[in-house]
């Protein structure tokens, strides 16, 4: 009973969004802040009883071998505390844009929360698959609605790209269904089936359900459809689909893929790693010639889910709680790109940033914020990103050095492209575009102060974070072992 | 009118008595035949509820009562027949008032071109139904299903020979009737001629009772079916689903759309109850109950923008001029397209798993490609809805319109959280 509020608050407070008018966004931020406490009594009760894993189950559609089952653990916890923390943001984040019809708006996005909620503690196969596909209509509708040029063909793009590869996930999951000992989708009866094959087809079902993953994130060469999406998106949704929305993918990694075929991952995971490497350098080096910011962060953000991706897969503690964190991080940060992106836009109309330049010198807060975000998203010690990608980097190397080494490139890397935007942006000469620059608003200096504040309070101290999922995972390699 | 769909609600409240009854040992209630007649009350009801006007518009409005209500009383015998004879009578009450339907508007030359072909080709169908029903009499002796049943284990070659033609025949007949390629082409067009309430009847009622039909056919014949035959079925299952989202992908003319649309479906409920056989009425009853809803509320909104032939323009900017409607057709298509959560998912994903568990996992792969490109087109009509108009906003939908979209939503939604066969 303790998990059903975490579905139930956002979906109450969807529906009196849309039926609250013009105090739509009011009821929208208070129905994420409330999400957000409740997450947090879930930490409490989670931690004072000795981090044992809430459960929930109830009988859904028997004859099909599915329930309605739920399940907390540490690192679903985690997963729960970055989409409510990320949501307030993103809704305070547009608290005085201008959006045609808001109160749909809202009512969508808190749609969308309370499915990927679902997805992050979902205990059953069917069920996962069941809200991974549910949180994509409402950002689809976002997109479709309030997207920018060309929206139409870019979200039908995403929509068929993303429900292709579900589909294969889906149908990995009926297979291993069927070789379940009591016909049920329950997440452990998958995991014993998933055991039981032999690794040939333990590799064809981990090819199946990293499909929907590697599209979702996205990997290379899946990734056509993202750098697209991002960029007609509205500000809102593009902090959705890259703050919350694809950790859907990396959770699955740790929940789904992992402890379902460790013999497959054993023997071929070396692939998965290899092209998330190779995604990395990719998406990496892509990003540096990019004009546009937008869509520099949309490559930055392939880049770093590369890195999380590969990390995930070698699977050891330090890479899983290496990704656990970075998760966390790349939601916050992501949330802070694209709402430097949404200001500056709305000032200027334009984020190509050769027509940018020197907007530090009008707006010095501005300035000074965006070079913590960005110090956060190339890992520099004492920010959040640091702990995350080191980690992430060190379990890589643990598990094969080239490859470790290769991925390593990517801070390296991320350097170069986030600096370059942050230098063509706000240092230089002021251009005209950039003239009639007017200060951010104290909403927008207090959303911009918080990220910052998490960047740097995860960076200094991230223990109590680590600490959240450090028995769950260590539980999640053991099982594997056996 | 509501005095007699008061009395289908009576009737489906009755209909849920567990008791069988014979009649005559030409029909009887069970526990196979009283869920498929609570569906097709359910959507009977649907239907005269949402399309009550057709009759208003019309001139001579008792005649097109006791048509629909005549060929009404043909699908009940359909689901319900034990004896072939039976079967005949059903296809022939059901089919002839629709055949006049079909051409109610006398004066369109599209609606007598679709009257004449439906009825050619219908008799064409009937004529294969009664010479397979002939053939299986030859081959055993008997019309009764149960009888027919219990003395194919013990036939002669040459009258397993007949039987197998028979068989053939009769599923010929039926694949007219229901629509799978290639016995399709006559559909489009027919469903195009139409006044769209009738080509919503014929793509709920006609089908799902020429269905159940088809189902209590198959079971009869359960374990006698040559691997030959079976190819053959599963072949007509890969191309239904096949032929029908590939041209439905470049339709135009939502109509037409719609038709592709339901053969389509055709393909999927085939490959549900051929796979299954035994045991598949819980699934087809879902899946037409859901596939039915779905295609009223999308013919109901069809029918309130247009009543001629509608472009899918006509859906242009939809969704500034016509809240509710838009958001009803929205969750139609998203459930004909399977998407969860909407009960057409549910539905979809039984009879793939019904495939794959009979072990035609290359059939699944069909099904999921043929999802995938009803989605192309499904949301092309979604995306429409989505532009800027300038049409001036439509005229508002009467109350009790409004209430039915609601109740048709709601059931679409409802269906998955709370399934009930």
């Amino acid at each position: 009973m303790l998990l059903l509020p975490i579905l139930l608050i956002p979906l109450v407070t969807a529906i009196l969004t849309y039926f609250s008018g013009k105090n739509a966004r009011y009821v929208a931020l208070g129905g994420s802040l409330l999400s957000l406490a409740y997450t947090l009594f879930l930490l409490y009760t989670y931690n004072t009883s000795g981090q044992e894993t809430i459960t929930f189950s109830v009988p859904w559609l028997p004859q099909l071998g599915v329930s309605f089952s739920l399940m907390m653990d540490g690192i679903s916890l985690m997963l729960t505390i970055l989409s409510s923390i990320v949501m307030p943001m993103v809704i305070y984040a547009s608290w005085n844009r201008d959006y045609e019809d808001r109160h749909v708006l809202y009512a969508l996005m808190m749609l969308m929360d309370a499915a990927m909620a679902g997805s992050f503690i979902a205990a059953d196969g069917f069920l996962f698959y069941l809200f991974w596909e549910i949180a994509l209509i409402p950002i689809y509708f976002i997109c479709l609605k309030w997207g920018g040029e060309g929206r139409q063909r870019v979200t039908l793009k995403f929509f068929l790209y993303t429900m292709l590869g579900s589909l294969f996930m889906l149908f990995a999951f009926i297979y291993l269904y069927q070789h379940t000992p009591d016909k049920t989708f329950a997440l452990q009866s998958l995991y014993e089936a998933g055991r039981s094959l032999p690794v040939m087809e333990q590799g064809l079902v981990m090819a199946g359900i990293f499909l929907a993953f590697a599209i979702k994130m996205p990997i290379f060469p899946f990734h056509t459809w993202q750098p697209e999406t991002y960029y007609i998106a509205p500000t809102p949704g593009a902090m959705l689909l890259s703050g919350i929305m694809l950790k859907m993918a990396t959770y699955g990694i740790i929940r789904w893929l992992i402890p379902v075929v460790p013999l497959g991952l054993k023997e071929y995971g070396i692939w998965l790693i290899g092209l998330s490497v190779v995604s990395i350098l990719y998406a990496s080096f892509i990003s540096i010639v990019q004009k546009d910011y937008k869509r520099l962060i949309a490559f930055a953000s392939i880049a770093h889910v590369g890195l999380i991706s590969a990390g995930l897969l070698s699977a050891n503690v330090h890479s899983i709680q290496g990704g656990l964190v970075e998760m966390l991080s790349h939601g916050i940060n992501s949330v802070g790109l694209f709402f430097v992106y949404d200001i500056i836009v709305s000032r200027t109309g334009t984020a190509e940033m050769d027509k940018l330049g020197g907007i530090r010198s009008i707006d010095p807060r501005l300035g000074f914020m965006f070079l913590i975000i960005v110090l956060g998203v190339v890992a520099l010690p004492f920010t959040n990103g640091f702990v995350g990608e080191f980690l992430l980097i060190l379990g890589l190397f643990e598990y094969n050095q080239v490859l470790g080494a290769f991925a390593g490139l990517s801070i390296i890397l991320g350097v170069v492209y986030m600096f370059r935007s942050f230098q063509k942006m706000m240092l230089g000469e002021v251009k005209d575009e950039a003239l009639n620059y007017k200060k951010q608003t104290n909403q927008e200096t207090m959303l911009l102060l918080l990220v910052c504040v998490l960047i740097i309070g995860f960076g200094v101290y991230p223990k109590p974070i680590l600490a959240i999922s450090e028995k769950s995972v260590v539980e999640l390699l053991q099982g594997i072992a056996q | 009118m509501v005095i007699l769909s008061l009395l289908a609600v009576l009737g489906l409240n009755f209909l849920h008595i567990g008791s069988e009854e014979l009649i005559y040992n030409m029909a009887s209630l069970d526990r196979f035949s009283r869920p498929f007649l609570s569906v097709l009350c359910v959507l009977g009801v649907l239907w005269f509820w949402g399309f009550r006007r057709f009759f208003e518009e019309e001139k001579t409005t008792s005649d097109y009562f006791a048509l629909t209500l005549f060929s009404f009383a043909g699908a009940a015998c359909m689901v319900s027949y034990t004896n072939l004879a039976m079967l005949f009578l059903g296809v022939e009450i059901l089919s002839i008032p629709v055949y006049v339907l079909v051409g109610s508007r006398k004066t369109d030359v599209k609606g007598n071109e679709a009257s004449f072909k439906y009825l050619l080709l219908g008799a064409f169908s009937s004529c294969f139904l009664l010479f397979g029903i002939a053939l299986l009499y030859g081959a055993t002796g008997t019309f009764d299903l149960a009888e027919l049943q219990s003395k194919i284990i013990s036939l002669t070659p040459d009258n397993q020979l007949l039987l197998q033609i028979g068989f053939v025949m009769t599923v010929a007949a039926f694949a007219f009737k229901v629509a799978a390629a290639p016995f399709h082409f006559w559909a489009p067009d027919v469903y195009e001629g139409s006044p769209v309430p009738v080509t919503a009847y014929m793509v709920t009622v006609v089908k799902v009772a020429a269905f159940a039909a088809l189902l209590k056919f198959f079971q009869a014949f359960e374990g006698a079916i040559p691997q030959t035959v079976a190819w053959a079925i599963y072949a007509l299952c890969f191309l239904t689903l096949m032929v029908a989202n590939f041209v439905a992908a470049s339709q135009r003319n939502v109509k037409r759309l719609m038709a592709y649309s339901s053969i389509s479906h055709t393909g999927f409920m085939l490959t549900g109850i051929f796979s299954q056989g035994e045991g598949a009425e819980n699934l087809l009853v879902y899946y037409s109950l859901v596939y039915g809803i779905a295609s009223l509320t999308a013919f109901r909104v069809l029918w309130y923008l247009r009543n001629e032939a509608a472009d899918i323009q006509d859906f242009k900017g939809l969704i500034h001029t016509n809240q509710l409607a838009a958001v009803a057709v929205i969750l139609a298509m998203l459930s004909m397209a399977g998407i969860p959560p909407l009960a057409g998912f549910i539905a979809k994903y039984r009879v793939l798993a019904a495939a794959l568990a009979a072990g035609q996992g290359w059939l699944v792969v069909v099904g999921i490609l043929a999802s995938l490109l009803a989605i192309y087109y499904y949301f092309k009509l979604i995306i429409v809805m989505f532009e800027p108009s300038e049409a001036a906003p439509t005229r508002p939908l009467k109350m009790a319109d409004r209430v039915f979209l609601w109740v048709c939503a709601v059931l679409l939604l409802g269906l998955t959280v709370v399934p009930l066969v």
